[in-house]
């Protein structure tokens, strides 16, 4: 069964470049879908690597321990979140004025994703959760995870957009910049957002 | 038609994944889990039904 999850998750992926690519262009798509790899490599080797908050179950094809369809996937519902808070409201985000409504409903959009797909995760025990001392939602998923995945949406596509929409640049500097810097503030970004809430919810719990 | 088919991309490319969600809690017997399905779900109705009615009223005018 795990083979057919991660080539579902290839199939979403081929379908969404065409659409990328057919809505958009080919260089955009191909920068977007690199930084999001390059994003979610940085943030799978912090978050499981560095932090050990998870471990990964018996994946097929994984880059250097980590699954590759988790780094597809990210970017994948950041695409779509972004595709439906523009359908939603009616409006194309990258030429909205600073923080709209797009941002909460890239936000609800990635959350509610987080919701099924960690479930179908616990299924086949696909990720084993280290944050023992949180309340769980289902598998011992804590119930902080679809808050990170929420947040990660929003930075990465905030800060895309903030770097993408500079008129006059040149092809290779937005690359540069999407590919380098970006993946670093936005994990940076995640890391305050993530102690932040641990925080919160610690209080809470503990409390 | 294919207008339509191009609109519900980024909804069919959940809907592929959602439905082996489903299938595979079913057969697993994972009943607990099949409500974590809906959310994203009705979300994605909603927004695919808003698309849609815009496309509508393009064509229209």
């Amino acid at each position: 069964m795990i083979w057919l999850l991660e080539f579902l998750i290839f199939a979403m992926t081929g379908v969404l470049l065409l659409h990328s690519i057919l809505s958009r262009s080919k260089q955009f798509t191909i920068i977007f879908w690199s930084a999001g790899l390059i994003m979610g490599l940085l943030r799978e080797i912090a978050l499981s690597g560095i932090s050990g908050y998870y471990l990964y179950g018996d994946f097929v094809l994984t880059i250097g321990g980590i699954p590759f369809i988790f780094l597809l996937f990210w970017t994948n519902l950041s695409y779509l979140s972004w595709e439906w808070s523009n359908n939603y409201l009616g409006t194309e985000y990258f030429q909205s004025k600073g923080w709209d409504q797009h941002l909460p409903l890239i936000f609800l959009t990635m959350m509610l994703a987080s919701f099924f797909f960690e479930a179908l995760l616990s299924q086949f025990n696909l990720i084993r959760w280290n944050l023992e001392a949180m309340p769980s939602l289902w598998g011992n998923t804590p119930v902080l995870a679809p808050f990170t995945y929420g947040f990660t949406g929003v930075l990465f596509m905030r800060s895309f957009k903030l770097l993408w929409d500079k008129p006059h640049q040149s092809w290779p500097l937005v690359a540069l910049k999407l590919f380098a810097i970006q993946p670093l503030v936005v994990l940076a970004l995640v890391g305050l957002l993530f102690v932040t809430n641990l925080f919160i919810i610690l209080t809470f719990v503990s409390g | 038609m294919k207008k339509l088919l191009f609109i519900y991309i980024p909804y069919g490319a959940i809907d592929l994944l959602l439905t082996a969600a489903i299938i595979m809690e079913l057969i697993n017997k994972r009943y607990d889990l099949l409500w974590s399905n809906f959310p994203i779900l009705i979300w994605g109705m909603m927004s695919f039904n808003k698309k849609l009615k815009a496309s509508n009223n393009d064509l229209v005018a």
